[in-house]
């Protein structure tokens, strides 16, 4: 369970810092948007494993960030007002 | 009654690398293996690689009852608890065998004696004189696959068994 859990809350840690800080687009990012992007993959990696480094570990980890974004991008599809609201968030933010 | 997929097929002359029937079949699969992940999201949060009311199993005898995770990944630290009434020292039993597959992490308390015999790691804890005595072994399972064995404790026998993920 606190797989689920420690998965669950890195993604909408994540999602939400970006979404606050804005979406780019691929063409704008820079090198140092790079560097950055792999110094947050390397700090998530500890608080997302913990000690267990086993491949059951990583595989279930990786099911529970695709299954959270599939539920995620569903309920988007199916609720304009969220996708209306992370548009109108995208605005602002540009 | 199965809804009919509501794709209007267009006949054009454009050579287009294109099949619709396979892409029907892609998103049908598509759909099928996100099932598949909720089922697997599910199983996890009840524990079926460790950590859930799937894993826990608890084994009563009269006196003792011994809770243990049936369910682990390798070397991933499980704990192992016993509560056990009892007014005189307590004598766990672990065999050698069984030990093999496991690295013992720490023991809460830890034990003021412990010993070597007849293929059993002994361990030997004092007894309190009211309630419970809850004794942990943190394990860290070495080995893949299925592993058994049988504990004694206070000459009763409980017999568990592991199954360790890679």
């Amino acid at each position: 369970m606190d797989l689920i859990l420690r998965g669950v809350a890195v993604y909408l840690f994540l999602l939400v810092l970006f979404r606050v800080l804005g979406k780019r687009s691929l063409a704008e990012t820079t090198t140092f948007d790079f560097v950055l992007l792999l110094i947050i993959g390397e700090a998530t990696q500890q608080a997302l494993l913990g000690n267990d480094f086993s491949v059951t570990n990583a595989l279930i980890l990786i099911t529970i960030l695709m299954g959270v974004d599939m539920i995620f991008s569903k309920l988007k599809g199916q609720y304009k007002k969220l996708q209306v609201r992370a548009g109108l968030r995208l605005s602002l933010s540009l | 009654m199965q809804r009919k997929p509501q794709i209007e097929t267009i006949k054009h002359s454009l050579d287009l690398d294109e099949r619709l029937p396979h892409k029907i079949k892609g998103w049908k699969a598509q759909r099928l293996c996100s099932i598949i992940v909720l089922v697997v999201i599910g199983l996890t949060a009840l524990g079926l690689f460790g950590g859930g009311p799937l894993s826990w199993r608890e084994v009563k005898k009269p006196g003792i009852a011994l809770q243990y995770e049936v369910f682990n990944r390798v070397d991933n630290e499980m704990d192992i608890g016993l509560q056990v009434r009892t007014r005189r020292p307590l004598e766990v039993a672990l065999p050698m065998r069984y030990l093999d597959h496991f690295k013992v992490e720490k023991i809460v308390p830890d034990a003021y004696k412990s010993s070597i015999s007849q293929g059993y790691v002994r361990y030997h804890f004092n007894g309190v004189s009211e309630g419970e005595t809850i004794v942990r072994f943190f394990l860290s399972p070495k080995e893949v696959g299925t592993i058994e064995g049988v504990w004694q404790v206070d000459q009763q026998h409980f017999e568990l068994t592991h199954f360790i993920y890679p």
